[in-house]
């Protein structure tokens, strides 16, 4: 049990890591979208040790595992993904824009005008 | 009780739906129902005002589950306060905006579907769904901020979609932390949970740590001290319809979370940082600002020091100073958009956004003049203006010598960057255009609120208490005082001093070209550092407690 939190700890600083250091929009985005899976699959692994079958009531179902997390983390998904996908789409018409996706030649290019 | 809940759905179901038929459709004539749905909505909250007077706090739950795992519905004032103003900003935004976006229904889309989202988010009484909902508020607003598709204002979108995205992501970790301990989301029942446990008995940190999540994630949503960037770029690139919105509304919607989330910790060791915190964001909002050339750079980084003001006042966490806030808020939504909206008349007409260039307005339209007068004497809290009475409550609150010290510089900084701004209404007109009647009639709105809300701002005292449901002695005392000074000469006295300090410092201390002042107008963070010092800050936080 520590062993998959801490695994899941472990993605989610990897991937802020990737974000402080990148400089380009695409890596950004991409990191982003690892650290909410991250954090989604810790939500999901928090609330599994409730129970240790899957939440379908059944005749010889005794120990369920807390179906709310799941339920909660199926919207979570939805919205990460759009957020993911409304953020590419910026980012190419950002690229058609300046020519370039890079957050410091982008600053650059700000002073200058 | 029947009528409430129904209404209550119907305010967030309606917009959505007419705004998804609105985008379908895509008919002309067709656009012109956003005028009865505002309308519906105007009624349907004023409905719901009438109720809670009569029935107090208004709960239910949607589809008859159980508190535990439903979805509630709790509506209090607090959340009325906040339904009012988005009433309020809609009707401005959409008379504002008519010429121009009448044919747009893409823009009507977004703009409807976000009133239903907002409406939802201030009613919802649950972590997560309080969750999702500022999620889709933050992503259908930056679509809005970069509606003109140009490159800064792409930018900026993309700038205000990671960085709320990444905060509210710090959101969610707390609310599956919470989740672990608490075994529910509802916020009531949290805050029962709360009150039964033992401070020092259970196993606290995990809960702290959450709390840590939650407020740092609500201080991204509005702007807080070292998390404030994304909020200039994103007012200054959009349109100034939506910069009203932004500034007027949208910033709020952190606040309010913020007030969610301490009202159910209760976490006393957070509010002396919070003081420090208020201050250090309303002093580096004035640096900006008077730096700036810009004039609705001007503006948005006036909103990050009157935000700071309204976190000043929290922070001190008694009667007065939580009513003054609230006051703040409303007062500042007033105010702010109706200078922003002034603003957007002026750069259409002009085509120009400095500061220097822009002369003459006073000579040129005398009656957009008067209003965005009464704004910012609105703003800088001068006697007889809606401002006045909000600004002494916070000053009421503030506890010791030196708080007060800090709220005077803050106040006479207000004016430093307003007597800078208001240089745009002196001199000979450069060009004369006549202002479109729309928007025109937006900007008369809002000065008329202003000026009612002034007067019945005493009637409305009673109202705001009720948000705490407290009414105390010492409150009761001090709005006595309150009452008696309201016209009391030494306030003008002080006013006019406190002016005249800020004209002297204008004058000698701000020289616009030094390097100094440069620098300042062209700090801008990086993306990374700015998660970087978002990282920072929620150290910072977890320390503290």
């Amino acid at each position: 049990m520590i062993f998959d939190i801490i695994l899941a700890l472990a993605i989610i600083g990897v991937a802020i890591y990737g974000i402080c250091v990148s400089d380009n929009i695409i890596k950004s985005i991409i990191c982003f979208n690892i650290v909410q899976a991250a954090i989604i699959l810790l939500f999901i692994l928090l609330a599994g040790y409730s129970g240790n079958e899957i939440p379908i009531i059944t005749e010889s179902t005794k120990s369920m595992v807390d179906p709310l997390p799941q339920a909660l983390m199926i919207t979570a998904i939805v919205i990460s993904a759009s957020i993911t996908a409304l953020a590419l789409m910026f980012s190419v018409k950002i690229f058609h824009y300046y020519g370039t996706l890079s957050w410091t030649e982008l600053g650059e290019k700000d002073v200058k005008k | 009780m029947n009528n409430a809940i129904m209404i209550s759905k119907l305010l967030i179901f309606i917009p959505i739906v007419i705004s998804i038929f609105i985008y379908i459709l895509n008919k002309k004539l067709f656009n012109y129902c956003v005028y009865p749905i505002q309308a519906f909505i105007t009624i349907g909250v004023v409905w719901l005002w009438k109720i809670s007077f009569e029935m107090g706090i208004i709960k239910f739950t949607l589809g008859g589950w159980s508190k535990q795992i439903g979805i509630e519905f709790r509506i209090d004032n607090l959340s009325l306060m906040f339904m009012t103003m988005a009433v309020i900003i809609w009707w401005v935004v959409i008379i504002y905006a008519w010429h121009q976006k009448k044919s747009d229904f893409k823009f009507l889309f977004f703009l409807m579907f976000l009133e239903g989202c907002f409406l939802g988010y201030v009613q919802v009484n649950d972590f997560f769904t309080l969750f999702v909902l500022i999620e889709i508020v933050t992503i259908i607003s930056s679509i809005l901020i970069l509606y003109k598709k140009d490159g800064i204002s792409l930018k900026a979108g993309l700038y205000y979609l990671l960085f709320n995205g990444f905060g509210m992501m710090i959101y969610l970790f707390g609310v599956a932390l919470l989740y672990l301990k608490a075994g529910t989301l509802n916020i009531s029942l949290v805050k029962v949970f709360f009150m039964q446990q033992d401070y020092m008995s259970v196993d606290y940190s995990v809960i702290q740590v959450s709390f840590a999540c939650f407020f740092v994630a609500m201080c991204v949503k509005s702007a807080i001290f070292p998390v404030y960037d994304w909020l200039p770029r994103a007012h200054t690139a959009a349109p100034s319809h939506i910069s009203a919105l932004l500034s007027g509304l949208l910033v709020k919607s952190g606040l309010y979370g913020l007030i969610r989330v301490l009202e159910v910790y209760q976490v006393d060791s957070v509010y002396q940082l919070m003081f420090y915190l208020g201050f250090l964001t309303a002093i580096s909002g004035i640096f900006f600002a008077i730096s700036q050339k810009d004039i609705k750079g001007i503006l948005a980084f006036s909103t990050i020091s009157q935000i700071g003001l309204i976190i000043m006042s929290l922070a001190s966490h008694s009667d007065i100073g939580t009513i003054g806030a609230y006051m703040h808020i409303f007062n500042h939504f007033l105010f702010k958009s109706l200078l922003f909206l002034g603003a957007g008349i002026i750069i259409n007409e002009y085509g120009v956004r400095r500061v220097s260039q822009i002369k003459g307005i006073g000579r040129a339209h005398p009656l957009l003049t008067i209003c965005m007068l009464i704004g910012i004497f609105s703003i800088t809290g001068a006697p007889l203006f809606v401002g006045f009475l909000s600004k002494n409550m916070i000053k009421l609150s503030m506890t010791s010598e030196l708080h007060l010290n800090l709220y005077r510089i803050v106040s006479i900084g207000t004016m430093i960057y307003f007597i800078k701004f208001s240089a745009i209404f002196f001199g000979e007109p450069l060009k004369h255009k006549k202002i479109n009647k729309g928007q025109l009639t937006g900007v008369v709105t809002m000065a008329v609120l202003c000026v009612v809300t002034f007067i019945s701002q005493l009637d409305f005292i009673p109202l705001f208490l009720s948000i705490n449901g407290k009414y105390s002695d010492s409150l009761k005392d001090s709005i006595y005082y309150i009452n008696k000074v309201v016209y009391g000469n030494q306030y003008v006295l002080e006013y006019l001093l406190y002016m005249l300090i800020a004209w002297c410092i204008l004058k000698i201390f701000v020289k616009l070209d030094h390097k100094f002042w440069y620098r300042i107008r062209h700090f801008k963070m990086k993306f990374q550092n700015a998660i970087v010092s978002l990282l920072f800050f929620l150290f910072l936080i977890l320390t503290t407690l």
